[in-house]
């Protein structure tokens, strides 16, 4: 039997639906950033869960929910409300989410980055140098589109 | 049991959805090694495997997380890989699939060095069936601690899943020699 007969007859017998796979990476990739966070939050409760000796059970009912509910949110899978989370936070006794004090010196670095490859001496005679430049009517794009040409 | 395209409108990449899974093998196992409650059961469970000093003092919190980064990361190769042409995604499977060499003790799972990932070691196996140079059937996947398949049962079910699907392929006619096919792991 040749490779074309054996992979003919298996082709013969494939699904019309391809696998799921890659809309489950569709999904992660738009979610990721709560997702993320989603996953580290199930990895602490577990844990906590753990060394409490405490079932998933007891959590639901310590903080009201269902254990369906404890589940979907220990698969790292669930978009948590604040409410929830300060829920488990106490339930537990532990901290799973933390919020930076606001501090002067946070504001000011956090805030104002000087990025000066980028706001050069050249890059602004490029864009302006001239007085009529400044004139309202004047067209900056056509200006920039002149020099990049 | 049916076989599934990874990629949609190619029959070179399969994998097999066994008869009363909700899900085909292939999208099961990636979102199994991306389900947190899944993995704490799973080390918790293999805990001292995971204690062998090959894995380095990793701890569950720690090899939970690996996991899961490692398996996004492999997924979001893929994901890369299917705007690729099929000559290029067969290309990169073949160097990434090694031959299963569950039989050879010369040929340790531990000493596997990684693909892709975070660790220089790498636990996550998917394992395939190479039909002919340009078919790969994937079986499913496991997370392996330990040097043979045969040693746990969770990776003594990968070797059975081959088997299912090596059976399958003769019960279609589709092959009347198993030295035809080759085993592999990724």
């Amino acid at each position: 039997m040749t490779n074309n007969n054996i992979t003919n007859k298996i082709k013969g017998l494939i699904s019309e639906n391809p696998s799921s796979w890659l809309k489950d990476a569709e999904y992660y990739e738009t979610n990721k950033d709560w997702l993320d966070k989603s996953a580290l939050i199930a990895v602490k409760i577990l844990s906590a869960l753990r060394s409490q000796s405490l079932s998933q059970k007891e959590l639901a009912d310590k903080i009201s929910v269902s254990p369906q509910y404890i589940s979907k949110v220990l698969k790292g899978g669930e978009n948590l409300s604040l409410a929830t989370i300060c829920k488990i936070e106490k339930s537990l006794s532990i901290s799973l989410i933390a919020v930076p004090v606001f501090q002067s010196s946070q504001v000011i670095a956090g805030s104002f980055e000087w990025y000066p490859q980028i706001i050069s001496r050249s890059n602004s005679l490029l864009i302006g140098s001239e007085k009529k430049d400044y004139n309202p009517d004047s067209n900056y794009s056509n200006k920039e589109e002149y020099q990049a040409a | 049991m049916e076989f599934v395209r990874i990629f949609e409108g190619e029959d070179s990449l399969l994998t097999v959805k066994y008869d009363g899974q909700d899900e085909d093998e292939f999208a099961r196992i990636l979102n199994k090694w991306t389900d947190i409650e899944y993995l704490d059961n799973f080390f918790a469970t293999n805990e001292s495997d995971l204690k062998r000093p090959h894995w380095e003092g990793i701890t569950i919190e720690q090899a939970i997380i690996e996991t899961r980064l490692e398996a996004l990361k492999f997924r979001g190769h893929l994901k890369k890989m299917s705007s690729k042409t099929k000559k290029e995604r067969i290309s990169v499977f073949t160097r990434l699939f090694q031959p299963l060499s569950y039989y050879d003790p010369e040929l340790s799972y531990l000493n596997k060095k990684k693909v892709y990932g975070l660790r220089k070691k790498t636990w996550l196996r998917l394992y395939a069936i190479k039909v002919s140079d340009d078919m790969f059937i994937i079986t499913g996947g496991a997370i392996k601690l330990t040097d043979r398949m045969n040693e746990r049962p969770h990776t003594l079910d990968e070797l059975r899943k081959l088997d299912t699907c090596r059976q399958c392929l003769k019960d279609i006619g589709a092959i009347y020699d198993d030295g035809l096919l080759e085993l592999l792991e990724l």
